[in-house]
């Protein structure tokens, strides 16, 4: 590694800030407006709700993949317990903003074609990289001061505060060298992006596992992690414990992991050609096979990929959180006090789940639909549209991946979840019908999505994003933790699709498809009557 | 039978008026050269002309159709080969051929074997390795393996080598042999100049000169360079000269065909050692507009001011 390769890494940065700025802003505006909220309004329950709350939580396996461990001392003081509630959401934050820092830095760069201008224009070979790394770093550490911030206005001890904010940075920087490293593995952006999301997924499960076979408090009151934990760096930032213990040796972990990491990035950086990946290109067919030649066949052809990378984790996720919360409740039907309870909690869960793997779809119908901006923007879809293809036909293909994969995603859940739990064959239906509740309100944004394509489809990509974080952070599951006002939790179709299939209503989950449907009308009239948008 | 139709045609994209009123027409089995400078409005024209583009008013119609209403109809019976050839990068050539053959009505295996063998393909790479050149010429092979009647090429030869340059201009040699028409906009002059029956030249989103070469070169100017015995002293001053310039005992200027008469006699009586007379390449009849062009920018970018 020679020093001259990094020549212009500064300029890089400061470019870098210059281009992106407002989305780091937004990122750490979020991240610091989201603590200051949460830490308020989970301030607002007495010491003895938080104590129910971390019992009704701790008792579940299931439950305790999507909390952070606590102390027994900790189960009654916000500090403590806001982390125990948020912790899975802030990781998951840190995580996406880190690797789209560094994706949209080098890999990004790198398919425009940009980056070739800036490589040959005297900048080093590393320049690129180690900018992008720099420029993460830098952005979680700043969104860290934000977390700080939000937890200290909310009257919260200034030490603790700071080291919970940098145990996520610690995170997200460990992401980010990883983002990196997958740029430099993968042939473009969307592959990288998948790289990376499928390594924050490991570390997620990895994460799940040592809260589920950790050891629980007795009474429930908080539970620690296993030795798990240790393997993934999400567990990392859970074993600081901020306002207890603070270990603040396990930032060398953090800091070893991002240096190491980097570094192997950048010895692929030597390896490969710009705008290439390491994986080498395989000579592949000279002729489409019959059934690519179809329209249809050729969006299947083009989709496969995201949907098969979504519905085998998906499936699996399903029989892990199946097994998970199985034998839920068995353990406290003697709790004096909380059993029936209990029992009730512990029916509900699989449908929790459920809930909450719909909101995660959302984000496969975004990606499934933009997939026809992309064709649009920087895609053949000129070239296609010049053949006796109609437009809508076109669409058509991309729009029944994205809606029924969305619903078949919800439905693969459903029915692996349940394979592991039922007891009779019978009980299969209530689950798939809770997964098609469920996939009421993706059906719906995945309507919306296709109206935003056909209406506005150069900020449909921004948009779209927007409006799926609030409907999630207003939806069921977020929406009552958050504590927010009725007026905005009707806001998200997620709240209009009860858990339990025999609570919701009918009218209203056939409301749910019916606008999906509108909307999509929406969309596919737009488009038709739209120029082309490169 | 006009294949292509275009009049009055307007397009604005918000306030910025990219068409301000282009007429052209194309007749059927005649090869049209469409020619400008960069944001004239050659590829809004070709794009509404494909239906990819709404127009804002005016005609344009192709095969006695509206382009936008009737795409699907008129896209049966021609192929386009764009200007920034765009791929599936996963996908490989032969792929990608296949596909967009089919979707014009099938595939002619026979034809799409020779295109490949004679612009030297590849087809069984993936898209992501292709050079500018290959996606280009893989968008071509595409285009000239489907068995249409008009063929929309915006710029096809700006990643070719030369050698694949000559290949594509035999290309287009066969498609006017076989009757078929072409409109192609290019900013490589030898092409048009090579291929085209008929040029329009594009500026400012209208139409400012239209015609074979032939009539164009009628108008215009030769290109004189002469060497004499004595100095030319007072040339500049004669009827029908532009642009003298000196060049040690060179002389070069251009001259109106109208007076070359007087000019020859003038150039006589200083005695010629040597003089060569050129019509205009077609790079002289385009700068002029460029010319044009720039210094009307120029005037009103002054008015604005």
């Amino acid at each position: 590694m020679r020093r001259s390769e990094f020549r212009k890494t500064l300029l890089l940065i400061k470019h870098a800030f210059r281009i992106e700025k407002i989305r780091y802003l937004v990122w750490v505006a979020g991240i610091f407006s989201l603590m200051l909220v949460a830490t308020h309004v989970n301030g607002q329950f007495t010491a003895e709700e938080m104590k129910e709350i971390v019992i009704l939580s701790t008792g579940e396996p299931g439950m305790r993949m999507l909390v952070s461990p606590i102390t027994e001392e900790g189960v009654s003081e916000i500090s403590r317990f806001v982390f125990f509630r948020f912790s899975f959401i802030f990781s998951i934050l840190f995580a996406i903003m880190s690797v789209q820092i560094v994706t949209r830095l080098t890999r990004l760069e790198e398919d425009a074609s940009r980056a070739e201008l800036v490589a040959t224009s005297g900048a080093g070979r590393y320049a690129r990289l180690s900018s992008a790394l720099i420029v993460a770093f830098t952005v979680n550490l700043v969104a860290a001061f934000g977390m700080m911030l939000g937890l200290v206005i909310n009257g919260l001890e200034f030490s603790g505060s700071l080291v919970a904010g940098l145990s996520y940075a610690g995170l997200g920087i460990v992401v980010a060298a990883f983002s990196a490293l997958a740029a430099e593995l993968s042939g473009n952006a969307s592959s990288a992006t998948g790289f990376s999301a499928i390594t924050f997924g490991a570390f997620f499960v990895l994460n799940a596992l040592a809260n589920v076979t950790g050891n629980v408090h007795e009474d429930a009151l908080g539970f620690e992690s296993s030795f798990l934990a240790w393997f993934t760096p999400m567990g990392w930032t859970q074993e600081v414990y901020p306002f207890d213990d603070r270990n603040l040796w396990i930032f060398a972990f953090f800091l070893a992991a991002f240096v190491l990491v980097s570094l192997g990035a950048f010895y692929f950086v030597d390896k490969r050609d710009v705008g290439r990946g390491v994986l080498a290109d395989r000579q592949g067919r000279e002729h489409a096979p019959v059934w690519m030649r179809r329209p249809l066949g050729l969006v299947w052809r083009l989709q496969r990929g995201a949907f098969l990378a979504w519905v085998i984790p998906v499936a699996f996720l399903g029989i892990a959180f199946g097994a998970a919360t199985e034998d839920l409740g068995v353990n406290f039907e003697d709790h004096e006090y909380f059993g029936e309870a209990f029992a009730e909690a512990a029916r509900e869960m699989p449908f929790i789940l459920t809930a909450v793997t719909a909101m995660v779809v959302s984000f496969y119908a975004r990606v499934a639909l933009l997939k026809m901006r992309k064709e649009e923007a920087s895609g053949p879809l000129e070239n296609v549209l010049s053949t006796p293809l109609p437009r809508l036909r076109w669409m058509a293909g991309h729009v029944l991946v994205g809606m029924a994969g969305s619903v078949i995603l919800v439905l693969t859940y459903a029915f692996t979840q349940a394979l592991v739990i039922i007891e009779s064959p019978a009980d299969i239906g209530e689950h798939l019908l809770g997964g098609l509740v469920q996939a009421g309100p993706v059906f719906l944004i995945a309507g919306l999505i296709i109206a935003l394509f056909g209406l506005v489809p150069r900020r449909a990509g921004a948009v779209t994003i927007a409006l799926i974080l609030f409907f999630i952070l207003a939806g069921s599951f977020f929406g009552p933790i958050l504590d927010l006002p009725n007026a905005v939790k009707n806001l998200s179709p997620f709240t209009h699709a009860d858990f339990l299939p025999e609570n919701a209503s009918i009218a209203k989950i056939i409301t749910l498809y019916i606008l999906g449907g509108l909307f999509a009308a929406i969309g596919f009239l737009a488009f038709k009557r739209r120029n082309l948008s490169f | 039978m006009n294949v292509i139709e275009i009049r009055d045609l307007q397009k604005c994209y918000g306030k910025a008026q990219a068409l301000k009123g282009l007429d052209l027409t194309v007749k059927k089995g005649e090869v049209l050269g469409l020619i400008g400078p960069n944001g004239a409005g050659k590829t809004t024209t070709v794009r509404i002309l494909l239906g990819l583009l709404k127009k804002s008013s005016g005609t344009a119609k192709v095969f006695g159709k509206d382009a936008w209403d009737e795409a699907v109809e008129i896209h049966k019976r021609l192929s386009y080969v764009p200007d920034d050839v765009r791929l599936w990068p996963k996908l490989t050539g032969g792929e990608v051929i296949d596909f967009l053959a089919s979707l014009r009505g099938g595939i002619n295996e026979e034809r799409r074997a020779r295109y490949i063998e004679r612009f030297e393909f590849d087809p069984s790479k993936r898209c992501q390795s292709y050079s500018k050149g290959n996606r280009q010429k893989l968008a071509l092979i595409a285009a000239l393996s489907a068995d249409v009647d008009l063929i929309v090429f915006d710029e096809p030869t700006g990643g070719l080598d030369p050698l694949m340059s000559k290949v594509f201009q035999q290309c287009v040699a066969e498609l006017k042999d076989e009757g078929k028409t072409v409109l192609m906009s290019s900013h490589i002059l030898a092409d048009v100049e090579k291929l085209c029956d008929r040029v329009a030249i594009i500026s400012h989103g209208r139409i400012v000169e239209t015609g074979t070469l032939d009539e164009m070169r009628h108008m215009k100017r030769n290109v004189v360079t002469v060497r004499t015995v004595r100095p030319l002293e007072k040339l500049h001053e004669l009827e029908g000269v532009h642009n003298v310039q000196k060049n040690g005992e060179e002389v070069s200027f251009q001259a109106d065909n109208e007076q070359i008469d007087a000019i020859m006699r003038f150039l006589t009586d200083h005695g010629i050692r040597s003089i060569v007379s050129a019509p205009p390449t077609l790079e002289d009849l385009f700068m002029r507009h460029y010319e044009e062009g720039y210094k009307k920018e120029e005037v009103t970018r002054h008015e604005t001011e």
